[in-house]
């Protein structure tokens, strides 16, 4: 006997058309996750390296996706070119002036990029747009000049992490400064270079001439106190005194004379090594400074008393460092 | 009333008088942190401007840098202007033009929330100016020309006409150049600003030598030294005396050229220039036809 249903082609029917029904429902679903059907606007950017970057890889911005890496490739001044794409939801906090970033990551680089938004307020970037990313001049100079809406970490290793790019870039002008500081340094030492450490060693050596000098000729004149027939007991001898410094030829005024000279020597000396020292360190100079302008405060008192309206006018206006424009005399002639 | 009553009676209308006053003339103060880092960002402005002088490119690089950053901790919008305007200058100077414009137009664009008219025009003449040494003075004379860079006193005005001069001179109007560069010296000389005039005058040193008018060149050429002088601007006087020195080889006056030339070797070298120096004196042997050592 044979079995058969009696609605068999009904129900295979029904089981096919749920299945197909099922596909285009988990089709939808996906697409609706992933933004399939949403219209992305796109925009490029401009990277020193792909290091840490893929292709899909979100764009967040405060931790919220608002689109995804489309492209990588690396361009013909071996500079890696970056297309991406924001979801049209997000386009109004594509303003001007903002920058991509790759934050670091606990181990290596994260895993989305993060969009910091421009603090302009006006249209935000159009279809196309290039927006600089942090390793770029102009991206490190709009989040240096605060010019963009970063946020601060939640914890402080979120916050150690966000600012280490800068704190990196900060570290490397450092040892710039360093390098050419100890190169300074060692010439100076030596002695034998034009710049300011070297003429203050010089300085130091003719100073330390000079003070060997006067310690000698102080060294004389102590061996004359000790003498008997020496410089004191000459001048404390009832025969001798003001007596013998008029009447030896001039001998103990030259030498007086001689000592007086050395000393002014040596301090003129000192005081051009403490000028050189000053242009020797920055750091040094700026302790000067703030001693001068401390100074310059006071004296802005005092001018404050005397141009109290009772008297006068108020405190002058303070002058600030003068921009000496773009020349550099480099006309032809 | 006694006389006594009297008397403490005016003196509390004194010290009450006094204390108004005082108050009066005192005006609001930036907290002293605020003040020490700014005076710090002001004093490595300055230390960069100075190691641009010497062509100390890496260690000004550094210097408005961190200038920079201190100006921009403490939200100081024209100290940051000023110092992305050196930052730009530096980057023009190591012939980094690209970065220079980028430093630049982000200059611009602080300026344009600045209150401050002055540091629009500054960032605009910069612009202009390297617009110029790019070779474009359509652009130049735009920018110089355009309306926020409007007509004022001073070192900018002076500035602006300079530029106008030189991009009029670029363009080919030379008797126009002339008369906006001897204004722009005019303004200076009105304002104080002693420099601005100087680079007026050595402008139309240049202008007037290309021109084979050589004895107004020297003219401009010492009002510039004068200026460089009265202010003790070594970079200055010893590129005034370079100039100099080419205008009397030009005109045919050796004697006052190789002079000028050794006085420029030896301001440079005071300087710490080793390239101006040395060129300096190898045009100075040329010149002599001896071999010329420190005296």
């Amino acid at each position: 006997m044979k079995f058969s249903f009696r609605h068999a082609n009904k129900i295979v029917g029904l089981f096919v058309l749920v299945a197909v029904l099922l596909l285009v429902l988990i089709t939808m679903f996906a697409g609706l996750n992933n933004k399939w059907f949403t219209k992305k606007i796109y925009f490029t950017s401009l990277f020193t390296s792909a290091e840490g970057l893929k292709v899909g890889m979100s764009v967040n911005l405060r931790g919220f996706e608002i689109g995804r890496v489309k492209n990588i490739s690396l361009n013909e001044d071996n500079q890696v070119d970056l297309d991406f794409y924001i979801y049209e939801t997000y386009h109004n906090r594509v303003l001007p002036d903002s920058v991509l970033a790759l934050p670091s990551g606990l181990l290596g680089s994260a895993n989305a990029l993060d969009l910091y938004p421009g603090l302009v307020k006006g249209e935000p970037y159009p279809d196309g747009s290039f927006i600089p990313s942090t390793q770029t001049v102009e991206g490190k100079m709009l989040v240096k000049t605060r010019r963009v809406d970063r946020p601060s970490g939640n914890d402080a290793i979120t916050t150690i992490l966000a600012e280490l790019p800068d704190i990196l870039d900060n570290l490397n002008e450092t040892v710039v400064s360093i390098g050419t500081l100890s190169a300074t340094v060692d010439t100076g030492i030596k002695g034998d270079g034009d710049n300011s450490l070297s003429s203050t060693m010089q300085n130091l050596d003719r100073t330390m001439q000079d003070v060997n000098t006067i310690t000698s000729s102080l060294a004389t004149l102590a061996a004359g106190l000790e003498d008997p027939t020496g410089l004191v007991p000459t001048l404390l001898d009832p025969s001798g005194s003001l007596d013998t410094l008029l009447n030896d030829d001039n001998v103990l005024w030259n030498h007086i004379l001689a000592i007086m000279v050395q000393l002014e020597g040596a301090t003129e000396g000192i005081n051009t090594l403490s000028n050189s020292l000053a242009s020797v360190s920055p750091q040094l100079a700026l302790t000067l400074d703030e001693t001068i302008r401390s100074l310059q405060e006071a004296q802005k008192v005092m001018e404050g008393l005397q141009n109290n309206p009772l008297l006068k006018k108020g405190i002058s206006e303070e002058t600030f460092p003068v921009n000496p424009g773009s020349d550099m005399r480099e006309d032809e002639f | 009333m006694t006389s006594a009553n009297l008397r403490i009676l005016l003196l509390g209308f004194l010290l009450i008088f006094l204390v108004f006053n005082t108050a009066c003339s005192t005006k609001p103060k930036e907290p002293a942190e605020v003040y020490t880092r700014r005076v710090q960002a002001d004093s490595l402005l300055v230390q960069g401007y100075n190691q641009t002088d010497i062509l100390k490119f890496d260690p000004a690089w550094a210097s408005f840098n961190q200038a920079l950053n201190i100006y921009a901790s403490l939200d100081n919008r024209e100290g940051m202007i000023n110092a992305l305007l050196a930052l730009g200058r530096t980057r023009r100077l190591t012939d980094d033009i690209d970065s220079a414009e980028e430093l630049y137009s982000h200059a611009r664009s602080l300026a344009v929330y600045s209150e401050d008219p002055k540091v629009m025009r500054s960032v605009l003449n910069h612009q202009g100016d390297l617009a110029l040494r790019q070779g474009n003075p359509e652009k130049a004379m735009e920018l110089l020309n355009d309306r926020e860079n409007e007509p004022a006193g001073g070192r900018e005005r002076s500035a602006q006409l300079r530029l106008r001069g030189s991009a009029k001179a670029a363009l080919g109007f030379g008797n126009e150049a002339v008369a906006l560069l001897v204004e722009a010296a005019e303004v200076a000389i009105t304002a104080d600003e002693v420099t601005a005039a100087a680079q007026a005058y050595y402008k139309l040193a240049s202008l007037s030598s290309l021109g084979a008018r050589f004895d107004e060149a020297e003219n401009w050429a010492v009002k510039a030294l004068e200026a460089d002088k009265s202010l003790e601007y070594t970079p200055g006087i010893a590129a005034d005396l370079r100039a100099l020195a080419i205008i009397s080889a030009k005109a045919g006056k050796t004697e006052a050229a190789e002079d000028y030339y050794r006085r420029s070797w030896l301001s440079w070298r005071a300087l710490g220039r080793d390239e101006d120096a040395e060129e300096a004196r190898t045009e100075l042997e040329n010149l002599s036809g001896m071999q010329v050592t420190v005296p």
